[in-house]
């Protein structure tokens, strides 16, 4: 044989061989995953947990007095010690002042109530945070932020709690007791639907990114 | 050629032969390593498969628990209740079956001999039951305090 | 030093040396991929656990709704009529809200459950004037089940006031209430107490004491199965006051027909999930 013809027809059968290996090792991988999405669904999932416990351990009152945390006679009516651009809890940027009940520093930044202190406890460190309130309008749903740090990125987890307010509901002082001022009587975010006893029903929402 | 001529030959080895061997050589070195390498990959499928018939397995008895603690949930049994899991066709492009006992799941690859077993606690009964793996239904029976899971 | 020879051979054992190392990495990666991808999925299938959370809500918001029902209206159809208005209110609200997470939510009132507000409001014994005669032990209620049981002793001539409860199966619990301790002994006799001062007035279905803590011997309530009697044991040994709402019929001082609580049907269908079923709400009931 001619050497030319003999190497080429060695460096073909390289290029076969290594073609060959490549090829099957194309098909031993018969499932594509998305690799970036994988480790995201185990991230996700804890967070799913964490938020669903948590919101489950706040107990009625708590979740009450935060709801009701309304500053009714203000203008613009807003919650408690919230900035004056906006009527929610900025998170962690600072913001205006206020004298609060169980979260330190001032200004507060999450709800200074023990809805949001345990929030801060379970979440502060690790992760973002949103509360919405959500009610009900003849428009349909509208939200009221009460925590709002920011968009939430990408692996957000949304639980949520329900809780009916009553017409005779009073909204509470920044101290935590009741004001003595009944929804009906202020300047509350959402208003009253309906002709029973019933004023509106609340929605809780918490996401977490 | 001559014997004569043969025996006063002192060349080593014709080249043919010499490049027959070469070549015969490395096929022989590339097929063992595809040999070799067709059983990592199938130890790494069963390992996977294993996994895969684990997770799938604990899926069906948390689902099932899951059932039993809504039941338990409200005084009086619910009058309807069923549970949809979209559970893949197949793993690892093998059918497998999920076997349903009193007190534990056992899901089996079909046609092979890996199988994973998970124990369920339910206060309901679970009544015992083979389906091919795939989306399930899990159903509640009121009147028999009984969950029973079929194919959906 | 390669001669023109074995460059050839060289190729080849370079593209099978190369085909090797394609083929391990190959396997290496995909055996991790697999696995790290299989472990994330099948995490958690929320549906049940999302619907027993929305039952809790159910209990607590429609609870509430009893318990206005009863704070503002004083007769009993108004109360039935307000509850069920209430209840229509928060159902309408909660389809819309699980419409959007693509929940059809159906909630109503399968019945209001009648019962009997007792009370004693001005201080005296635990006495039943049985038309002329003064019972010192007496029934309270037979085969009924209770809710918001406040008892308010403010004084003791004695250490043996009790109050019994006895289960359906024919258990009796017996509360014994004293000055600054709280008894509960067991149908096998084993007691478990409580003690302090400013105990009253005390939440016996809600298991709280006056000074706003809990009595875990009081938790006895839930245990109990449904429906039992209520007997008052030695009744003229203290004087106080109480309140309770049972859900039939009993006797005492003042009666008057009061909401015990009402039964909700749910419907409830998710692509995960059909859900048909009927809650019994009553507030401040031991569960």
């Amino acid at each position: 044989m001619n050497r030319g013809q003999l190497y080429t027809l060695e460096g073909v059968v390289a290029g076969l061989v290594v073609l060959l290996a490549v090829l099957f090792v194309f098909q031993a991988t018969s499932v594509t995953p998305q690799t970036v999405g994988a480790t995201n669904q185990e991230d996700v999932a804890q967070k799913q947990v964490l938020a669903e416990s948590t919101l489950q351990t706040v107990s009625d009152e708590q979740l009450e007095e935060s709801v009701l945390f309304w500053n009714g006679s203000a203008s613009p009516s807003s919650f408690h010690c919230t900035p004056n651009v906006t009527s929610f809890y900025p998170g962690r940027l600072d913001t205006g002042s206020c004298g609060n009940l169980s979260v330190s520093g001032s200004p507060p930044p999450v709800p200074p109530t023990e809805f949001g202190a345990i929030l801060e406890a379970q979440f502060g460190t690790k992760y973002s945070y949103n509360v919405y309130l959500a009610y009900h309008t003849d428009a349909g749903l509208e939200r009221q932020r009460l925590v709002y740090q920011g968009e939430p990125g990408s692996g957000s987890v949304t639980v949520d709690r329900s809780l009916a307010i009553f017409d005779d509901d009073e909204l509470r002082n920044a101290d935590g007791t009741h004001s003595g001022h009944t929804v009906n009587q202020s300047q509350f975010y959402a208003h009253d639907r309906h002709g029973s006893d019933l004023y509106n029903v609340i929605h809780v929402e918490v996401v977490v990114w | 050629m001559r014997i004569s001529e043969f025996l006063e030959d002192d060349r080593g080895v014709s080249r043919m032969i010499g490049y027959l061997l070469t070549v015969g050589i490395a096929m022989v070195l590339v097929s063992g390593l595809f040999l070799s390498g067709g059983l990592l990959v199938s130890d790494q499928r069963d390992s996977t498969m294993r996994t895969q018939l684990d997770v799938i397995g604990n899926r069906v008895a948390g689902s099932l628990e899951a059932a039993d603690r809504l039941v338990n949930s409200t005084e009086r049994d619910p009058r309807n209740l069923v549970l949809s899991r979209s559970l893949p066709d197949s793993i690892v492009e093998t059918s497998y079956t999920i076997e349903i006992n009193s007190d534990n799941v056992v899901v089996e690859e079909s046609g092979g001999p890996l199988a994973v077993t998970v124990n369920v606690e339910t206060n309901a009964t679970l009544s015992p039951t083979e389906v091919r793996g795939g989306p399930i239904e899990i159903i509640y029976d009121p009147a028999s305090n009984e969950l029973e899971v079929i194919r959906g | 030093m390669v001669t023109t020879d074995e460059r050839g051979q060289m190729l080849l054992i370079g593209g099978v040396l190369l085909a090797v190392a394609i083929v391990a990495l190959g396997i290496v990666f995909n055996g991790a991929v697999y696995t790290s991808v299989l472990a994330g999925q099948g995490q958690h299938d929320l549906s049940a656990d999302s619907t027993i959370e929305l039952q809790q809500d159910l209990r607590q918001m429609i609870g509430d709704g009893v318990r206005h029902a009863v704070r503002t209206e004083s007769k009993l159809n108004n109360q039935q009529d307000e509850v069920e208005n209430v209840v229509a209110g928060i159902a309408a609200n909660l389809s819309t809200y699980e419409a959007q997470s693509n929940r059809l939510v159906n909630v109503s009132v399968n019945a209001t459950i009648d019962g009997e507000y007792i009370a004693q409001n001005s201080t005296g014994n635990f006495t039943y004037n049985d038309s002329g005669t003064i019972k010192e032990n007496w029934t309270m209620g037979s085969d009924v089940r209770v809710r918001d049981f406040s008892v308010n002793v403010t004084g003791t001539s004695g250490d043996d006031f009790e109050i019994r409860i006895t289960g359906d199966d024919g258990e009796t619990y017996t509360i014994n209430l004293r000055n600054s301790t709280v008894r509960v002994i067991d149908p096998s006799g084993h007691v478990t107490s409580c003690s302090g001062t400013d105990l009253y007035p005390i939440d016996l279905t809600g298991a709280m004491l006056g000074n706003e803590s809990r009595c875990n011997a009081l938790d006895f309530f839930e245990r109990v199965e449904p429906p039992y009697d209520i007997e008052i044991v030695n009744g003229d040994q203290v004087t106080g006051k109480y309140t309770l709402t049972i859900d039939t019929s009993g006797k005492g001082p003042t009666i008057e027909d009061r909401l015990y609580g009402v039964t909700v049907d749910l419907i409830y269908h998710s692509p995960s999930i059909d859900y048909n079923t009927t809650l019994r709400i009553a507030p401040g009931e031991p569960t």
